[in-house]
């Protein structure tokens, strides 16, 4: 008998520790979880030297609301891990997404529209249109994608995207793969801009002279400032950084005649995020003069307040002449399946 | 530590006229010291029996040239002599010594009658002329017909005789047989002894004969050397051997 | 008090019972869920057209780098088998490398050491006064094919080792005596003697390599993927769950194959006992008994070529691995600066909140399943139940983790646990069933005679024997649960790290100094705690 005693107490106790396994949603949300506010992002925004952490660091001494970020890996992947969540979402703000990836948010309903105080006395209007008009995304920055070269190498500077499929940049360029990253997703957009239908055809000629597709901006650009290959796509304003960090010009964005695409990011509150009120004053807090002052210099980007006034080595190195492309955000998508056949064959 | 010490200095050994002769052969090994010389005559089968563990195979492998000698520190040289060419230094397969086994050593990939043509076939004999050899051989061993078979099917007594025929078919002047009995039960071992001994009638071969067995050292010998301890305790003809020599 | 003592034992026996068909429903409910999109009414964007070229892709991969993994591997078994020489026990113990570092460690290390201005071309170029770096391959299938290979040829060597110097003798001295010199008997004799340990070894390394994921993901070709890692796309990145299901079932059916080859094989692969009265002794190299000048002199030269390779693709990425972490720009300092980082402290706590539970429920498995195939099976002759332990090896992280979050829709430490678990036991399960196997059935029937109940003979006799064996496999699968990335990374527990995942954020985001300090520390963890479970035994 009081071996079955002993038999049955076991069985309880594993099939109490199986319930604790489960992974339901709590229909009450506790105390903590109301004063903290979960934004899904990417590793450079996040990172030490990204603005990140002094955006949550101020805003909590603002708000009283702890910031707690989640890394996904580059932009694109914070869309999809929205999306496995969606019937169930774990995070508050979605921070990241861009031009190209927000017709996929919208038609799979994973934001809230809110619109973040003062917002028309601080978005240019062009950057509002670029995330679609609405406001599920909020712009926070911008810039024009380029090719940065390193001045040092021996290879002359491209003038073209068609430069780029000569033989003497074989293995000369780092690109970013565009399913998980938003420069990768963005060079293919110019790519799209530039060539029109033609552009299976350039990446046809352009496999050669790619050296390797890293999985996000932040491997990519690592392995071409350790001198990998002289050429890697970023943004026109990455090479601000290496004249305030390092004095240096050595890092050139090139500005090609036929024009530039342009990524605008944004940040939008999750549908049925857990802390609305938190989401909300963070993404007011985000457009605010404070956070959007802290951009420039760790972000290294434009920030989306126009009333801005940008540090002096971007006035040294940023290009302000390079011509805005415009392309059918829609067919980028559906390019990234074909490319990634074509470089596989 | 004991050692085997063979005496080549007897008057009857002194008459003898010797086709195989192994002078001052000189191994060391953890347990046991081999040191000893001796000659056997030719046609002959002389059989060295000694209990378990005292060298008995190692003295073939010696003589095989599968062993290497220890050095000496008394100037004596190590000296092996086959119908009166010195074979001390040649690789294994050129002093035209054939060897049959414990364990039979067939190759198992190959069929039986790969196996008794391998010698043949190293010496560049055509490979249809060489299976031709081989069937004959398979047949003088009363194994006609298994060419075809695979090591793995045979039965002990079976792979032994394969294993003789692979020997024989090069035709050695001299063999070793390394206790080639031992692994078979009672009746096959007879049966394969006297099968032993009409082939070396019929080939004319010498053989040198290693066992623990005395009834087969009686079966098969024309001379018998019995060790113990190192030592040669007695050599003499079978008949004259009987079982309470042995401790 | 003895009937406590009883209940204890069955209540222990219960609990482990229950773990371990836990355990096996965590890997078939996962796998069952990761096929099932097949079946959806959603149609996904279908590979099929591409299908063939990533398969075949994988399948070159894998292919390749098995290759590499035997070219360098037999001759080095060789080496270590049939030959003496200074530096040949620290070549064999290299068969702990791929056991026991992660292979993240290897791409790492791959990349410090072979990039174009990694330590090897700028060495090189300076040499040889060169305007280009030598060595081009690391972005390429060349560079996987490579990583891999030489980070697997220590198993190749190890099994073949093994094998070669048991081999029976007497089939050599045999054909040595019909005349045949050294090099027809290794062609005639030895290959043979050795083919079954060969596909032993070659065929787990395939597929490991078949499966490979971290370093095709760290540093893979253009366009040049395999299933593992379009599995992975396609699951955690489109969202086109029904092309992950699809290479997911293609992936594991191809698998499953080729593990029905190897339960085929291994069997074969019986080693020999070399005859009683041969020591083992080895020469020197050029210095073996039979051999001609030739060979002697092609013994040298085959060593210095071999050594040189190993030198070069396998222990300097090793080393690249520490030299990558003290010469970024806070020199040695970064190992300071990484351990004491809250990131890196989150790190550890993780992977110690999953790595003892994980090895915990894998020895537990493994017991039961060795134990129950002992009893059932003594002779070891129903093939279908010693085949099944081999089925997890048939089955990716990345399906397991892509089922698993299909199931649980989120990634939860327990689920990670479990999947790890599922995957790992096996690896328990040889050692513990080899120790079962090795009590003689008498006294497993004397302790049945003599012991009140049949949980006393398990609980008394049975288990302290397999003590060591145990211990050793705890530490290992503690070991390879430290260094899984895959698992993790596909699960995405929220706000959860390991060393392991850790380390590859580092390097996916090339802060490589840091990524490189912390695959160090993770490496010197992995093999403390590798080398503790040995010292046991």
């Amino acid at each position: 008998m009081k071996k079955i005693n002993y038999i049955f107490l076991t069985l309880l106790s594993i099939y109490g520790s199986a319930a604790c396994i489960s992974c339901s949603r709590k229909n009450s949300v506790s105390a903590e979880r109301t004063k903290e506010v979960i934004v899904y992002t990417y590793d450079s925004f996040m990172g030490e030297w990204g603005p990140g952490v002094q955006i949550a660091k101020d805003f909590e001494t603002a708000t009283g609301f702890k910031v707690t970020y989640v890394n996904c890996g580059d932009g694109a992947q914070i869309l999809s891990k929205a999306l496995l969540e969606k019937e169930s979402p774990r995070s508050d703000v979605l921070l990241g997404l861009d031009n190209n990836l927000i017709d996929k948010a919208r038609s799979e309903k994973i934001l809230a529209e809110y619109k973040p105080k003062n917002a028309d006395n601080i978005i240019p209007e062009g950057l509002h249109k670029a995330l679609g008009k609405d406001w599920l995304l909020t712009p926070y920055d911008y810039s024009q994608f380029a090719l940065i070269y390193d001045t040092q190498s021996d290879v002359p500077a491209p003038e073209s995207l068609e430069d780029l499929t000569k033989p003497e940049y074989a293995k000369k360029v780092i690109l970013m793969d565009p399913r998980t990253s938003t420069p990768g997703l963005g060079f293919l957009a110019w790519t799209l801009a530039v060539f029109g239908d033609g552009y299976a055809r350039y990446w046809k000629a352009l496999k050669p002279s790619i050296l390797t597709m890293s999985p996000g901006w932040s491997a990519g650009y690592g392995l071409f400032t350790a001198g990998e290959a002289p050429l890697v796509i970023s943004y026109m304003t990455s090479p601000a950084y290496h004249v305030y960090a390092e004095k240096t010009t050595r890092y050139k964005a090139l500005v090609f005649a036929e024009g530039h695409v342009q990524q605008v990011e944004g940040a939008g509150i999750t549908r049925g995020a857990l802390n609305g009120k938190g989401a909300r004053a963070f993404m007011d807090y985000l457009i605010s003069d404070a956070a959007q002052n802290v951009i420039p210099l760790t972000q290294w980007m434009v920030p989306a307040d126009k009333n801005i006034t940008l540090p002096d080595c971007y006035k040294k190195v940023v290009p302000e002449d390079a011509k805005t492309l415009s392309y059918n955000t829609e067919k980028v998508s559906a390019a990234v399946n074909n490319i990634m056949n074509i470089l596989g064959n | 530590m004991h050692s085997l010490h063979f005496d080549i200095l007897t008057g009857e050994e002194r008459n003898m006229t010797s086709c195989f002769s192994a002078e001052n052969l000189y191994r060391v090994w953890d347990s046991v010291t081999i040191d000893f010389s001796f000659a056997v005559e030719k046609g002959t089968m002389t059989v060295i029996a000694g209990r378990s563990g005292s060298g008995k195979s190692s003295v073939l492998r010696l003589i095989a040239g599968l062993e290497k000698f220890s050095p000496r520190t008394d100037g004596k040289k190590p000296v092996i002599t086959l119908n009166g060419n010195e074979i001390t230094d040649l690789a294994p397969g050129k002093r035209g010594i054939g060897m049959v086994f414990q364990n039979h050593a067939l190759f198992n990939h190959l069929s039986v009658a790969d196996n008794v043509a391998y010698g043949l076939r190293c010496k560049g004999v055509h490979a249809a002329e060489a299976r031709k050899r081989a069937e004959e051989y398979l047949s003088l061993v009363g194994l006609a017909g298994f060419g075809f078979r695979r090591p793995d099917t045979l039965s002990g007594g079976e792979a032994q005789r394969v294993s003789l025929a692979r020997t024989l078919i090069m035709k050695p002047p001299l063999v070793l047989f390394d206790e080639p009995l031992s692994a078979l039960d009672a009746p096959l071992r007879k049966k394969l002894a006297a099968d032993i001994r009409s082939s070396q009638k019929k080939e004319g071969f010498t053989g040198i004969f290693v066992t623990h067995d005395i009834a087969e050292a009686k079966a098969v010998a024309d001379r018998i050397i019995l060790m113990k301890a190192g030592r040669i305790q007695w050599q003499g003809k079978p008949e004259d051997f009987s079982e309470n020599m042995i401790d | 008090m003895t009937d406590r003592i009883h209940a204890a034992e069955y209540s222990a026996a219960a609990c482990a019972v229950i773990v371990s068909a836990c355990i096996c429903l965590a890997f078939l409910f996962p796998l069952a869920a990761a096929v099932l999109p097949l079946f959806s009414g959603k149609s996904g964007v279908s590979f099929y057209n591409n299908l063939f070229r990533i398969t075949g892709y994988t399948f070159k991969i894998a292919l390749g780098s098995t290759l590499i993994a035997a070219a360098v591997g037999i001759p080095a078994a060789f080496f270590t088998a049939n030959r003496s020489f200074p530096g040949r026990r620290f070549l064999l113990s290299l068969s702990a490398v791929p056991l026991c570092i992660p292979p993240l460690i290897i791409a790492l290390g791959f990349v410090g050491t072979f990039r174009m201005n990694g330590v090897i071309n700028v060495v090189l170029m300076k040499i040889l006064h060169l305007k280009n770096p030598p060595f081009t391959f690391l972005y390429s299938s060349a560079g996987v094919i490579t990583a891999q290979g030489f980070y697997n040829f220590p198993l190749v060597m190890a099994v073949v080792s093994a094998a070669w110097k048991n081999l029976p003798t007497d089939e050599r001295d045999a054909a040595r005596m019909l005349g045949a010199d050294e090099r027809h008997i290794f062609f005639t004799i030895t290959i043979h003697q050795l083919s079954p340990a060969v596909a032993a070894a070659c065929i787990p390394v395939f597929l490991y390599c078949f499966f490979s994921f971290m370093i095709v993901l760290l540093f893979g070709s253009i366009g040049g993927t395999t299933l593992e890692v379009e599995i992975y796309q396609a699951a955690r990145t489109t969202l086109d769950f029904k092309t992950a299901s699809e290479l997911a079932l293609i992936e594991t059916v191809f698998a499953l194959a080729v593990i029905f080859l190897y339960s085929k094989i291994k069997p074969a692969y019986v080693t020999g006992t070399p005859s009683a009265d041969h020591r083992y002794n080895r020469a020197k190299i050029g210095d073996a008994q039979y051999e001609s000048r030739s060979m002697k002199t092609a013994e040298y030269v085959s060593c210095i070529i071999l050594g040189t390779v190993i030198v070069l693709f396998f222990l300097s990425p090793l080393a690249g691995i520490l030299s990558g972490s003290i010469t970024g720009k806070d020199g040695a300092y970064v190992f300071i600066k990484i351990m004491s980082s809250s990131g890196f402290r989150n790190a550890l706590l993780g992977t110690l909140e999953t790595a003892p539970f994980s090895a915990l429920l894998c020895i537990i498995t493994a017991f039961v399943y060795a134990w129950t195939l002992r009893v059932r099976d003594p002779l070891g002759q129903n093939s279908l139940l010693q085949t099944l332990p081999m089925l997890p090896m048939a089955v990716s992280s990345v399906v397991m983790g892509y089922g698993m979050t299909l199931l649980v829709h989120c990634g939860t430490i327990p689920a990670l646990i479990t999947s790890q678990a599922a995957l790992a036991w096996p690896l328990a399960f040889r050692q513990i069933y080899a120790s079962l196997c090795a009590i003689p059935q008498d006294t497993l029937d004397t302790a049945e005679l003599l012991s009140d109940t049949p949980l006393d003979t398990l609980f008394r006799i049975v288990l302290p024997s397999c003590r060591e064996s145990i211990i050793s496999s705890f530490s290992f699968c503690f070991a390879v649960s430290m260094g899984d990335t895959t698992l993790p990374l596909v699960l995405s527990v929220p706000r959860f790290d390991t060393l392991a995942l850790y380390t590859y954020r580092l390097a996916s985001s090339y802060r490589f100094a840091a990524s490189c300090a912390c695959g160090t520390i993770l490496c010197i963890l992995c093999i403390l705690i590798f080398s503790l479970g040995k010292k046991e035994t």
